[in-house]
């Protein structure tokens, strides 16, 4: 490409050319020619940079990354869920086959959008791994909340000794209790959700397998 | 002469300003009245949008240090049947699906499976999602603010507020184009996020989606329902305050889930948010005082003998005030 054409796509780029005719016919010689609009693409970069505009760190054309990554990716399918969903509950003989196929159909999708949700994990994990206190999670007071209580044994009553500490036993006994509130809690949610949509809409929906409402007064 | 001149200025300069000054709160009313409106319309359309969009979407959600990822699907069968399933994707295999008004919850591997009667997906999002805003309006309030690029969409802003700030804030935002939730942040008063969604992945489909087709067919779990008998409240005492908006669903006297606790209950709820009240014999609870704010907030105190236990997605000092204003029946709220 010669300096004057190379001026001329300079020229382009900061609005230098003066004459609206001659802009047209340059600009439709610099589309027809590929080299120039590489040329082209590289100005407009220079320009930006120059302007403070373009974002730093960033590949500027990842579409040719992206396809060969993918490319490479193995095709997963249905290996990260086991369907076992229609094994169980299974009525004997009863329709059987139809809700196996139904089941197990029902988890094909888990599959095939595994690797996306793997990724996001990754995201997400890779944004908190900062915010880790490295001092240990032992005194970490909320996790009671959301993690099961199996692992505590309860420690011999012997060993206890009048003071104001609750022995092992008794804040294991405690936190069941305070998961006892919790889950309490959400069961009630969801009977009085239940109880207010049979209020608001006595009619059941026309498709909707819902058992006939021989036990809609058991909520009280 | 050009000193006066630039006197003239000046004080033509202070007119102008001092006027612009008394505008001011006018126009910032004006403001948030708009993006009140704004606000309003975007909401809807966000619910109007989680019932009838055909899509697939994973999601994560985050509470504190703990993660979840999830596949959420949705649709509506050509005779308007609206299906909804719901996959945790770590730990214990935890599907909720919904048709209609039917939502099962199905666990493995422990088999206690139930069946609600409810035409929203409780487990996700707060169930007033799902509904117009006006039945939250006289309580909340929903502002309209600049969006940003979530998920790779062009997005809506929208700020959930209490009127009063003594509830959880919602930061919600909404695709632009389609209506649809991208992303929640519920943090507290003072702006600590306490659990988060983010969808991962987004997909519209003109029909619904194939793998929810056949979902008619599979075995629903019996229907939930209290098990344990009841009988009403008869400690004498009631909550004497609550944030404006909360009204009594429930109030019975039974057997705390899966203990011998036996405890007078009151659930309150204002549309958005729910709060539970317990009070027991101190003597046969046996909790000590304590507290904590999370996405569920608890607090158990002990009053004048009994134990006062409040649970609900509250701030603490809201739970605090409730816990200290139970009173004897007469000044009862509602």
């Amino acid at each position: 490409m010669s300096d004057r054409r190379l001026e001329k796509t300079s020229a382009l780029l900061d609005n230098q050319v003066a004459d609206q005719q001659q802009l047209a016919s340059e600009l439709d010689v610099l589309l027809a020619d590929e080299e120039a609009c590489q040329s082209w693409q590289r100005y407009a970069l220079i320009g930006q940079v120059m302007r403070g505009e373009a974002e730093l760190n960033q590949p500027l054309d990842i579409s040719a990354q992206i396809r060969s990554r993918l490319a490479a990716e193995p095709a997963v399918k249905d290996t990260v869920v086991k369907p076992d969903f229609g094994q169980r509950g299974r009525p004997a003989g009863n329709s059987g086959g139809i809700l196996i196929d139904a089941a197990s159909r029902w988890l094909k999708p888990a599959g095939s959008i595994a690797i996306a949700a793997s990724v996001a994990v990754v995201a997400v994990l890779s944004v908190q791994q900062p915010l880790i206190d490295p001092a240990g999670t032992d005194g970490v007071e909320p996790t009671l909340v959301t993690t099961p209580f199996g692992g505590r044994n309860p420690v011999s009553y012997n060993t206890v000794i009048e003071d104001n500490n609750p022995s092992q036993a008794e804040l294991a006994q405690q936190r069941q209790l305070l998961q006892a509130y919790m889950r309490d809690h959400q069961h009630q949610l969801q009977l009085s959700l239940q109880e207010r949509q049979s209020e608001a809409e006595p009619e059941v929906s026309p498709a909707a397998p819902v058992k006939p409402k021989a036990d809609s007064n058991d909520n009280n | 002469m050009t000193t006066i001149k630039w006197c003239i200025f000046g004080i033509f300069c202070l007119v102008v300003s001092g006027n612009a000054l008394a505008q001011q709160p006018e126009q910032a009313n004006d403001s948030v009245e708009r993006a009140e409106n704004a606000g309003m319309i975007w909401f809807d359309r966000m619910s109007e949008a989680l019932r009838r969009l055909n899509f697939e979407a994973t999601l994560v959600q985050t509470q504190g240090d703990r993660i979840q990822p999830m596949l959420w699907m949705h649709g509506r069968h050509t005779d308007d049947l609206e299906v909804e399933l719901l996959i945790y994707l770590n730990g214990a295999d935890i599907r909720i699906l919904r048709l209609g008004d039917h939502t099962s919850y199905y666990f493995q591997p422990t088999d206690n499976s139930y069946s609600l009667q409810s035409d929203v997906t409780y487990g996700l999002l707060p169930a007033a999602f799902y509904d117009k805003f006006e039945r939250l309006q006289p309580y909340y309030q929903v502002l309209a603010g600049r969006g940003m690029r979530v998920t790779g969409r062009e997005t809506q802003y929208l700020r959930l507020v209490s009127r009063d700030n003594s509830r959880y804030h919602y930061s919600l935002w909404v695709d632009r184009e389609s209506g649809m939730l991208m992303k929640m942040q519920m943090m507290t008063p003072q702006g600590e996020i306490l659990e988060q969604i983010q969808l991962t992945s987004f997909q519209q489909r003109a029909e619904l989606p194939v793998s929810l087709n056949d979902l008619r067919g599979v075995q629903r779990p019996p229907r939930l329902h209290d098990s344990r008998p009841v009988s009403p409240a008869q400690l004498g005492l009631v909550p004497g305050w609550m944030p404006a908006g909360f009204e009594l669903q429930r109030s019975n006297r039974r057997y705390l889930y899966e203990t011998q606790v036996a405890a007078d209950y009151f659930l309150y709820s204002d549309g958005l948010t729910d709060v539970s009240v317990y009070l027991s014999e101190a003597s046969e609870q046996g909790l000590p005082p304590l507290a904590f704010e999370g996405p569920e907030s608890f607090i158990n105190a002990i009053i004048n003998g009994h134990s006062v236990t409040v649970v609900g997605k509250l701030p603490l000092d809201t739970l605090r005030r409730i816990a200290e204003n139970i009173s004897t029946t007469k000044t009862a709220v509602n």
